[in-house]
């Protein structure tokens, strides 16, 4: 179960808001309900302290507060429910992305000026917080958890092509199916986060063996199906080549 | 006999060997440097004696073309390696000067077998350590500046190669034309005195040209500049007019809306309402946003190429969003590489988001405690395969004008504190540049 929070210090649109969030919850039988709705921060602020987080929220970012507007008071929930998810409602003039991805992290915003639009938007918040919040909790799901920089990525394993170090510099480089993620780090601590279908080929390089196409021996490289061509130290190739033919006896 | 001239050459080949190669414009393989040795070699024994020098500048020659295959870049490694052979000869003088100088006999030197082993053997250590420390030098700064394609630095390249090129002629020459006459002590330290001056001078030379091109360079950078804040502060002054009769139009606005109310005509105002006044807001919103957000970007150089980009994006009638909330006033990166890398993220934002149906353009720079983030997304077609993108020589385009990913990743290669996150998602293509501060207290 998922509680939700809205805050909003205007009346009639926060009920509105909420009216929305219950129809849809109902028609689509989520496993969620609205625990309070406030115009007042302070109260938010006091809830989610008495009580179990995480939340998700729903935060008008023009808030008429003494103390608090709506980011302020969601790096405040930050402390307490670092975890949760936040939707911000806003208008157009007031929309800044960057604010609400990388100060406080939020999952998604809904815009007032287009309200034909408002329902579809909501309806979507709250699937994409149910799949999050069922990810978090659900441990047999495999996910590389990285840090980058105060932000957690969580890149599913089985996307996860190969592993390689950047060539000068401590950092290295997480080639997936969607994209190419680079952080600080060494490929030993990144191993210890990866099940066993990841080996770690080469110094520089930790491969995904359900990616491996072809592997030459002589030139000591492994092919993999995104075209990148990775090294292969001397003493992996014989094992690494043993695994590469186990692999297509299983696909037969 | 036969053994003799073998071991003879095999070690006089060492030395020569390790002047020719350590400042190409890559680092030779291993087994790249066998096989040159073993050619340098080959040649050297299966010369007759008496051709002398003649051998050596066609082992010069040979291994020159044999690095130009490997590697292309014919100039710069006629360069590099040219250098190298004037730096090796110079040393070559330097320690026989000393030699002589402690009052030993040079033609016993060459004479004696295990003298002149020891000889050839101090000499090498002592090429191999100068010339790879320059070689390296050249590697990480000089190659990189000369290969920039730019028409000016190219006609220096050229310059450069014809100036290294006489001095190694005159340097050749001198060898052979002493070889004839015979060495003699006193013509050697003159010759050595002689190449010292020479290749002092194209030291000089060479880096007084490297320093004057790049402040020529952050010259040219700083007149653009100049010239994109100019037309900046126009822009603005446009925006403003702008403003201000859309401040005329809003009371005409208004005074309208009083006229429907005056008449009690509700249901024609909403009309009025939403075919009017909203659209005309949104849209007002949209453009403002994209030029006025830049105010809070306080480093000059990131204001005026990003201005730039959405001027150009502009044109070309793309959905701009500039998101730029707060002020940034120090982004931890070298100003120069920040201001190339995104001219060609946002050059390729604008060619991919032409591409599409939504053409939306988004850039977003957000400056935090520990951290700063710089966003540029595109709508885009479906990345076929994304991982290859930064591959050298990778375009997804047919004919492709930009310089491309590549050089992206060159520039951060070295940046410990600098991440960029590529990524594809349903529609849009993100790159997210994260820039870790330095912690200013340690």
């Amino acid at each position: 179960m998922l509680p939700i929070i809205i805050c909003d210090d205007d009346n009639r649109y926060r009920n509105y808001l909420e009216e929305i969030i219950r129809k849809c919850i109902f028609i689509e039988e989520l496993d969620m309900e609205v625990a309070l709705s406030s115009d007042c921060a302070g109260k938010v602020l006091q809830y989610i302290k008495e009580n179990q987080a995480p939340f998700l929220y729903f935060l008008d970012v023009d808030l008429k507060d003494m103390v608090f507007t709506g980011i302020t008071l969601a790096q405040k929930i930050r402390e307490f429910d670092p975890r949760g998810f936040i939707v911000f409602v806003t208008v157009h003039e007031e929309m800044s992305f960057m604010t609400f991805q990388y100060q406080v992290e939020a999952m998604d915003y809904i815009l007032k000026d287009y309200p034909e639009k408002i329902p579809e938007r909501i309806k979507q918040c709250l699937f994409h917080a149910q799949d999050l919040f069922s990810s978090q909790n659900n441990t047999t799901h495999k996910a590389l958890k990285i840090n980058l920089g105060g932000r957690v990525l969580l890149i599913k394993q089985e996307e996860i092509i190969c592993v390689r170090t950047s060539s000068n510099a401590h950092k290295i480089k997480i080639f997936t199916v969607k994209g190419i993620y680079e952080m600080a780090g060494g490929l030993v601590e990144i191993k210890k986060q990866l099940d066993d279908q990841f080996m770690l080929c080469h110094k520089s390089c930790i491969i995904n063996l359900k990616y491996l196409e072809q592997l030459d021996k002589k030139e000591r490289k492994a092919y993999m199906s995104n075209h990148l061509v990775c090294p292969v130290s001397f003493r992996q190739i014989s094992k690494l080549g043993a695994k590469l033919d186990e692999n297509c006896k299983k696909e037969k | 006999m036969n053994l003799h001239w073998f071991i003879y050459s095999s070690i006089t080949v060492l030395y020569i060997n390790s002047v020719l190669t350590n400042m190409c414009y890559m680092k030779l393989k291993f087994s790249q440097r066998v096989t040159v040795y073993l050619y340098s070699l080959a040649v050297t024994f299966f010369m007759p004696m008496a051709h002398g020098t003649w051998t050596n500048i066609i082992v010069i020659i040979g291994s020159y073309l044999l690095v130009c295959w490997w590697q292309k870049h014919a100039l710069l490694n006629g360069i590099g390696m040219m250098l190298n052979y004037i730096i090796g000869v110079s040393i070559n003088y330097i320690v026989l000067a000393g030699i002589y100088m402690c009052g030993f006999n040079i033609q016993r030197i060459s004479s004696n077998m295990l003298y002149y082993f020891l000889y050839c053997f101090g000499l090498t250590v002592i090429l191999q350590l100068v010339t790879g420390i320059l070689g390296k030098y050249c590697r990480n700064v000089i190659w990189k500046w000369l290969e920039e394609k730019d028409t000016n630095q190219r006609k220096i390249v050229y310059l450069l190669f014809a100036e290294i090129g006489i001095c190694c002629t005159v340097f050749a020459f001198n060898v052979i034309w002493g070889n004839y006459v015979g060495y003699s002590t006193s013509i050697l330290m003159f010759n050595g005195g002689l190449f010292l001056i020479l290749l002092f001078a194209t030291g000089v030379v060479l880096y007084r040209l490297y320093v004057i091109l790049k402040e020529d360079y952050a010259l040219r950078l700083r007149i653009s500049e100049a010239e994109a804040m100019v037309e900046y502060a126009s822009r603005l002054e446009n925006l403003y007019q702008e403003i201000r009769i859309f401040k005329h139009d809003y009371m005409n606005i208004l005074s309208s809306m009083y006229s429907y109310l005056d008449e009690g005509k509700y249901e024609e105002l909403k009309k009025y309402f939403e075919k009017e006044i909203l659209p005309s807001g949104r849209h007002l919103a949209i453009e403002d946003a994209a030029i006025g957000q830049l105010a809070n970007m306080k480093i000059l150089e990131i204001k005026s190429v990003l201005y730039a980009k959405i001027l150009k994006a502009t044109c070309l009638e793309l959905q701009i969003v500039v998101d730029i909330p707060k002020e940034v006033v120090t982004l931890n990166i070298l100003i120069p590489d920040l201001v190339k890398i995104l001219g060609i993220l946002l050059d390729n934002a604008i060619e991919a988001a032409l591409e599409t149906e939504e053409q939306k353009l988004y850039i977003g720079i957000i400056e935090e405690k520990e951290q700063g983030y710089i966003k540029v997304s595109n709508s885009s077609k479906p990345v076929e395969n994304i991982s290859l993108l930064f591959e050298q020589g990778y375009t997804s385009k047919q004919k492709h004008i930009g310089v491309g990913l590549y050089e992206v990743e060159k520039l951060l290669k070295d940046k410990e504190e600098v991440f960029l996150n590529t990524e594809y998602k349903e529609g849009e293509f993100v790159q997210l540049l994260q820039i870790i501060k330095k912690e200013e207290n340690n």
